[in-house]
């Protein structure tokens, strides 16, 4: 239960997270560039949204828990807070991280 | 229409908007087409409600009013075009949510306090380190919602703060953590503190040199001395304790070995000299700063001003600590960050600002120290742009936004008189005459030939006739600038009274502008350093979030201590703390620290 808060020799803890986190590049089209920094916020707001960064150019990276949310949940989700029923979502790339390396690349130690 | 409304129209409308972060969007506001969030109702706006006398409002940081900024939405949090605007004398910043209207609010009390700050402020200096991982690649376009550190943010870390843990045994009203406070514990342990403090403290092109132990309430930890411990161990020369002290009142055993590990400033929170206005605390700071005094730890009076609170005892809490100047160094004053949704009507009655703030200490103070002698915070980067250039070492630079904060120092003499510095140093004259020697050096002009022009010439900026006869001030500003050590800056400050403010932010005054050149960040338990005011204004995706990332259930506590397990839940988070004012009130320290002498009347008593 206490193991995501461990430290093992360099290994940074990684507290509720999962061993493996899911990064999603993703593109919308028809997308408004002024509304990036309030899709970015509602990203963040979900619980299983790690990071997220959100381009004026359309283009989203998301890292999120896949334990517990999937990418199509994510997309519902955002389209119904926001409100963006006309825009189009292209998933461009999906791939595992370990949390443990995006931990000590954000780190500077 | 009012002036704002003309102008907040001007720059909903206008081209060539420019973007915080750099980037241009002209095409994309001209004839705005937004899209009403969660409604989906689209506004369309034309350009021919164009105001043209609004067209000279300046968009380059710290130009002349009315200037163009950035801010936010205080309901949906949506970054918007704003303005800052000077109406009544007053400073303003406003901006139209096309879902949920117009917010304008008081940005500075005075106009011409805001036009004197400006001239001060400095240019960025990016930190060369970032926090944020490259698969994200979070560049601070969308700034302040992907701090990390990222690439684009202004200034490095003056101050580090850790939060030690979230638990507080005081629930005070007006705390920015006490929404959340204690429930689920975040604390994390102390290897992992180890790294936060070392990611702190490698921040290039400097490396970060202090510390604020925050919380919370941070002696709620057990393990805090080792906590101070480890900090000192990883290099931080200054480390403060941010604490309301009520254990240091019970406990000198703790304070001293909190010195002994390391810890060299305690960051008190003192609101006021009445149980009125400081509710907190009141009763114990005599407790308190006996047992400070004792183990010779520096203190630094923190009270949180609010009108109609306690903003009328801004000179009273400056005259206390100049009856307690043996440990005082400093008073800082913080303005409060209304954060939460707050009515209108509720804000005006409870906001302050900065400049309203030292309007009130000079009222308070009966015109010894005036708004004249305070300077905004940047004012001093040309004394770290002359060491830097003298030593070819970087140097920390105080870049932080010119309306973040203001400060002066006071030295009380011998006889009792309270004299502010400014009354014999000419700073922007000094101030100019540095920028111009770094620059000399800069350009090639043998250092040592500068050095001694400076020491021929930095008197000219001092008024002897002024300056109080037992104060040495040019030899402690010359062994600060040429030895560059703290113990220089250190025998300064023994002998002058700092007294400074720092308006943190809320979601109804705030100013992209400001946020991106914060120099107060906090270290987070995933990597990031995170500014003061994107932490602590947006807790639901930063504060929040991480710590609950990084936080303990109830069973996992239970496990962490066994002991616990069958008490009551308030024992478990860890009880709040009840005192016997009666017995606090009978302690003889209680009338002699309270009872002082009054510096700006000459009466005795309180």
């Amino acid at each position: 239960m206490l193991e995501g808060r461990k430290l093992c020799g360099e290994t940074l803890p990684r507290g509720r997270l999962p061993k493996k986190l899911r990064l999603a590049t993703l593109e919308m089209t028809e997308f408004k560039p002024e509304l990036a920094p309030y899709l970015q916020y509602n990203l963040l707001l979900e619980e299983n949204i790690i990071r997220a960064s959100v381009s004026r150019t359309g283009k989203i990276r998301l890292l999120y828990n896949p334990e517990k949310t999937t990418l199509d949940q994510i997309i519902k989700i955002f389209r119904d807070k926001t409100g963006l029923d006309e825009v189009t979502t292209k998933i461009l790339s999906e791939k595992d991280v370990e949390t443990r390396e995006l931990l000590e690349k954000t780190y500077n130690i | 229409m009012t002036v704002r409304h003309k102008l907040l129209m001007f720059y909903e409308h206008s081209e060539g908007l420019k973007l915080n972060t750099g980037l241009n969007r002209r095409n994309q506001n001209r004839g705005v087409r937004c899209i009403a969030l969660k409604t989906g109702t689209e506004i369309e706006t034309q350009a021919e409600h164009l105001d043209t006398s609004a067209e000279g409002a300046s968009t380059t940081y710290a130009d002349t009013l009315p200037h163009k900024t950035y801010s936010i939405c205080p309901e949906c949090n949506r970054i918007l075009p704003a303005l800052v605007y000077e109406e009544d004398g007053k400073v303003w910043i406003t901006r139209t949510c096309p879902t949920h209207g117009e917010t304008t609010e008081i940005y500075w009390e005075d106009v011409e306090m805001y036009r004197k700050a400006r001239l001060y402020a400095s240019p960025p200096k990016h930190p060369k380190t970032v926090n944020v991982p490259p698969e994200i690649g979070n560049s601070g376009e969308n700034c302040p919602l992907d701090c990390g550190l990222c690439p684009r943010h202004k200034s490095q870390t003056a101050l580090g703060n850790l939060v030690a843990t979230n638990r507080c045994d005081l629930s005070c009203w007006y705390c920015f953590f006490y929404a959340r406070e204690g429930v689920p514990i975040y604390e994390p342990p102390l290897e992992h503190m180890r790294k936060m403090l070392l990611n702190l403290r490698n921040q290039r092109p400097v490396r970060v040199n202090a510390v604020q132990i925050t919380g919370g309430e941070p002696t709620l930890r057990e393990d805090i001395v080792e906590l101070v411990r480890i900090a000192r161990d990883v290099g931080f020369e200054h480390i403060q304790l941010n604490t309301h002290g009520i254990k240091f009142a019970y406990n000198p055993e703790l304070v001293e070995k909190l010195r002994s590990a390391g810890m060299n400033i305690v960051y008190l929170s003192f609101d006021g000299l009445t149980p009125h206005t400081n509710p907190k605390n009141h009763w114990e700071i005599p407790l308190i700063l006996e047992n400070l005094r004792k183990s010779g730890v520096n203190v630094v009076l923190v009270p949180t001003i609010i009108r109609t609170v306690n903003d009328h005892e801004c000179g009273a809490i400056i005259n206390f600590a100049l009856n307690h100047m043996d440990i005082v160094r400093s008073v800082n004053f913080q303005p409060v960050s209304l954060v939460g949704r707050i009515p209108s009507d509720k804000r005006k009655k409870l906001r302050i600002t900065i400049p309203e703030t030292i309007k009130k200490i000079e009222e308070q103070t009966n015109g010894t120290i005036t708004r004249e002698d305070f300077f905004p915070v940047p004012t001093v980067s040309p004394i770290t742009r002359f060491v830097e250039a003298w030593t070819g070492e970087p140097q920390y630079d105080l870049t932080t936004h010119f309306a973040c904060g203001m400060g002066t120092y006071v030295y009380l003499t011998k006889r009792g008189e309270v004299v502010p510095i400014t009354r014999f140093v000419d700073v922007p004259g000094l101030m100019e005459y540095l920028r111009e020697k770094a620059q000399e050096i800069e350009s090639g002009t043998p250092k040592y030939w500068t050095g001694m022009k400076l020491l021929i010439n930095i008197k000219k900026f001092f008024d002897k006739e002024k300056q109080p006869k037992e104060l040495r001030f040019v030899k402690l500003l010359v062994d600060a600038l040429l030895k560059h050590n703290y113990t220089a800056l250190g025998e300064i400050h023994k002998r002058l009274l700092f007294i400074g403010m720092m308006h943190f932010m809320d979601k109804y005054n705030y100013d992209i502008e400001r946020v991106e050149r914060c120099c107060i960040h906090y270290a987070t338990p995933d990597g990031r350093i995170i500014p003061f005011c994107a932490f602590n204004v947006f807790p639901e995706i930063y504060r929040d979030k991480i710590q609950e990332q990084y936080s303990f259930t109830l069973e996992e506590w239970l496990e962490l201590h066994p002991e616990l397990r069958g008490k009551p839940e308030e024992t478990i988070y860890g009880p709040k703390y009840r005192r016997n004012k009666e017995n606090l009130q009978k302690n003889p320290l209680y009338r002699d620290i309270y009872d002082v002498k009054d510096y700006f009347t000459g009466n005795v008593g309180r």
